[in-house]
């Protein structure tokens, strides 16, 4: 560990920054990161690179006749669970970055070795001074700039909609889609209770620094230009992110690191059945059918929560 | 006056009258201030001797047995009744920044007229300069080294390999 106190310009002085300044810059990088992060997720058809997701539902069973009486509810199928749905849709995308090259030993900023000296930061000395920190900023769960999350609705405040195919899909059995007089009915009737949706969060506002200063070509001690310290700021952020061991942004859905955004919730139906008749027919007559069913009753329980996850690693 | 001659002729009482006089004309001898009182031609003599003295020492003597001091001396030197005024032989020398103020009868150093070559070498000392009066502009480009600099304060300015780019010094406190 290197944490460095960069130098900056202050009133015709150099003035090793303060832990305030260096947070700010850390913020910084974390603002710079969100115009371009190195590491996204897409919404694909099949196949997703994060664990798949499955969606559980009830449904009824299959129906019974009889030409002399109605089956009793033992005699008739119980309801049952449809066959999963899988949800396999997100995946991540790392983009393929080399370090930064520090050209000439001088591409960071420059602080007071404490015996004469001024020196450029080396690489780890840039690392452990504001990148780790902003790294673990960007994983800590909040809506951090250029990172992704899940939410229920297309639109979200400061946020953009990856994809209008939702990731995830809770569904039910349709308690009211079920009645007597239909039976026989389909016995998969399903609902949707809720879409999920991935989002990325945009890039918020700029966080006001102070630029440090740097070692020019002539050996010269300059400030930065705003825009070339950030340029700089995103290389090593993006590079970190997806090239340095136990800094690599990962998402994953319900892996370790902290939450992103809503869980998505299997729910289903937790009653035995709902054992309904239907006569088909005058009373005595021949023709006339006896008809049972069950449909899927109950009140929703979890099944599952699936939540995607973000960390380091 | 005429001159007291003595005639052939001359009855002895007009010899009396005229031997006196001329007695009168030659004076006292032993009035003679001089140093030698035997007799006129040895006391003119020591006269000569004296005025044929005439380099500094033996005018510093003239003056210092005449007891003269140093505004007789001026008076003297100044006295216009003289055959020759002295005054009017002493000369300025601007060429080497000597000036003469006749009516004073001084010599002296005009302002602005030492030049480099009326300084000998290496004979401005440390005590000849005033303090704090060196100013920028005394100093030639690239002649001061960090060995002149006070209490030696140095910044190295290094990339991130430890390698020292430049050398920055300045005077401590």
């Amino acid at each position: 560990m290197a944490a460095r106190r960069p130098l900056y310009y202050d009133s015709g002085n150099l003035r090793e920054m303060s832990e305030a300044m260096i947070t700010s810059i850390q913020n910084r990088c974390v603002y710079v990161y969100g115009s371009d992060p190195s590491v996204t997720l897409s919404v694909v058809g099949s196949s997703g690179t994060l664990d798949s997701m499955s969606d559980t539902r009830m449904q009824a069973g299959t129906d019974t006749t009889d030409s002399t009486n109605f089956d009793t509810e033992s005699e008739t199928p119980n309801i049952s669970q449809v066959t999963p749905i899988v949800f396999d849709k997100i995946s991540q995308v790392n983009a393929s970055l080399s370090a930064p090259t520090d050209t000439n030993n001088r591409l960071y900023p420059v602080y007071y070795d404490g015996s004469g000296a001024v020196q450029a930061m080396t690489a780890t000395d840039m690392f452990d001074t504001f990148i780790t920190q902003a790294i673990t900023t960007l994983v800590d769960g909040n809506d951090r700039d250029g990172t992704f999350r899940i939410h229920t609705a297309t639109s979200l405040t400061d946020h953009t909609l990856i994809s209008s195919t939702p990731v995830f899909t809770d569904t039910r059995a349709d308690v009211a889609a079920y009645t007597d007089a239909g039976i026989p009915e389909t016995r998969d009737q399903p609902t949707t209770i809720t879409n999920y949706y991935v989002f990325r969060t945009n890039q918020g506002t700029a966080p006001s620094i102070t630029v440090p200063f740097q070692v020019t070509t002539g050996n010269d001690l300059q400030t930065y230009s705003a825009s070339a310290f950030d340029a700089m700021l995103l290389a090593e952020m993006r590079h970190h992110t997806v090239n340095t061991v136990g800094s690599r942004i990962t998402y994953s859905i319900n892996g370790t690191g902290a939450n992103r955004g809503t869980g998505m919730v299997d729910t289903r139906l937790d009653g035995s059945g709902n054992y309904q008749q239907r006569q088909d027919g005058p009373s005595g007559s021949p023709s006339t059918v006896y008809r049972t069913q069950e449909f899927p009753n109950g009140s929703p329980q979890t099944i599952n929560t699936y939540f995607l996850k973000i960390t380091r690693s | 006056m005429a001159v007291t001659q003595i005639n052939l002729s001359d009855a002895v009482t007009t010899l009396v009258t005229k031997t006196n006089t001329i007695a009168s004309d030659l004076g006292d001898k032993a009035l003679l201030s001089t140093t030698d009182k035997t007799n006129l031609v040895a006391a003119i003599n020591e006269i000569n001797t004296q005025v044929g003295k005439v380099d500094s020492a033996d005018v510093i003597n003239l003056i210092t047995a005449n007891a003269l001091d140093s505004s007789e001396v001026i008076q003297l030197l100044a006295d216009t009744t003289a055959d020759a005024n002295i005054y009017s032989n002493f000369q300025k020398d601007s060429a080497n920044g000597i000036g003469f103020d006749s009516s004073q009868g001084r010599f002296f150093i005009p302002p602005n007229t030492i030049n480099a070559s009326m300084i000998e070498l290496n004979a401005v000392t440390e005590v000849k300069i005033a303090n704090n009066s060196i100013t920028e502009d005394k100093m030639a480009d690239d002649a001061i080294s960090s060995v002149e600099l006070k209490s030696l304060s140095t910044l190295l300015i290094k990339d991130s390999a430890g390698s020292t780019l430049k050398t920055i010094h300045g005077a401590g406190v």
